[in-house]
């Protein structure tokens, strides 16, 4: 019995002092905290955040069903990229939508008020560029 | 029976030759000076040898034509490669690109190597040095991946 005892008078502070560790992490700043979080640099803004709302955002985030699209962007996840796959994302955002790719013809024929207007278009790209010689400059 | 083959071996042979004067679109080699990658930038000699034998051949000025290059219809097939190559990507006027375009060719680079869609299919099949294993393909997307930061430094 007293052997017991002792036994437990060494484990309790061994438990407390180990229960003290893990509830002093704080794991939401562990996962925000890597070297490819850009929240305090990058900011989308309200007329480009429309633009994606209408016209990307169904197919580009993590929930998406295709994984087609989701493998290739992922606009909901942006500020968890490094800043250098950040500026090859917005290079992308760029040339796709001046090539006329996005959002896919047969997408639109489904949903034809999703498409870009040419006005849409010159914005998105004129950002896309802006921003990445920003972030590389 | 014969002379059928005969035949017909004859008109092979004269579309053949036929083939060899029709134009094309050839592809030469114009470096500039101080324009290509290698000559700025300090690649790993390992990855640059990779590079060089998987790569260059489509994304360079300085192509090696193998003898069948310039023969019909092979011909117009490797011009059409190399075109549509230097197009996507030419390692030769690397320094004269904006930094944002290099970061993302290079994450071009890591993706295509990764998922296998470069080089292309038909070039392996002459080119026994473009079939790159697995750790090769890793290590050129190590390399695009840190070259890109390093790009940021």
């Amino acid at each position: 019995m007293k052997n017991h005892l002792n036994r437990l008078f060494v484990l309790l502070p061994v438990v407390a002092v180990f229960v003290i560790v893990l509830s002093s992490f704080d794991t939401n700043s562990i996962t925000r905290s890597g070297p490819g979080n850009q929240e305090d640099t990058f900011v989308i803004p309200d007329d480009i955040q429309g633009i994606f709302d209408k016209s990307c955002f169904g197919c580009h985030n993590v929930d998406s069903k295709s994984d087609k699209a989701r493998k290739k962007l992922l606009l909901d996840q942006l500020h968890d990229l490094s800043k250098a796959k950040l500026v090859a994302a917005l290079g992308d955002i760029k040339d796709i939508v001046g090539e006329g790719k996005m959002p896919p013809d047969k997408f639109l024929e489904n949903y034809p008020d999703k498409a870009l207007t040419p006005e849409e278009a010159d914005k998105l790209k004129a950002w896309a560029e802006k921003t990445a010689d920003e972030l590389v400059n | 029976m014969k002379k059928w083959r005969n035949t017909i071996a004859f008109i092979a042979l004269i579309i053949f030759i036929i083939l060899q004067f029709i134009p094309y679109d050839k592809q030469m080699n114009r470096p500039v000076k101080g324009q290509d990658l290698f000559e700025t930038a300090t690649i790993p000699e390992d990855i640059g040898q990779l590079i060089k034998s998987a790569c260059y051949d489509c994304h360079s000025q300085f192509v090696r034509f193998p003898w069948y290059a310039n023969i019909a219809p092979v011909s117009w097939l490797v011009a059409k490669d190399i075109r549509e190559g230097r197009e996507s990507l030419d390692f030769s006027v690397w320094n004269t690109l904006p930094k944002r375009e290099q970061l993302k060719l290079l994450d071009e680079i890591a993706e295509e190597v990764i998922e296998g869609t470069m080089p292309i299919d038909i070039y392996k099949v002459m080119h026994l040095e473009a079939r790159l294993t697995d750790e090769q393909r890793d290590s050129i997307v190590s390399w695009a991946d840190s070259f890109a930061e390093d790009l940021l430094e």
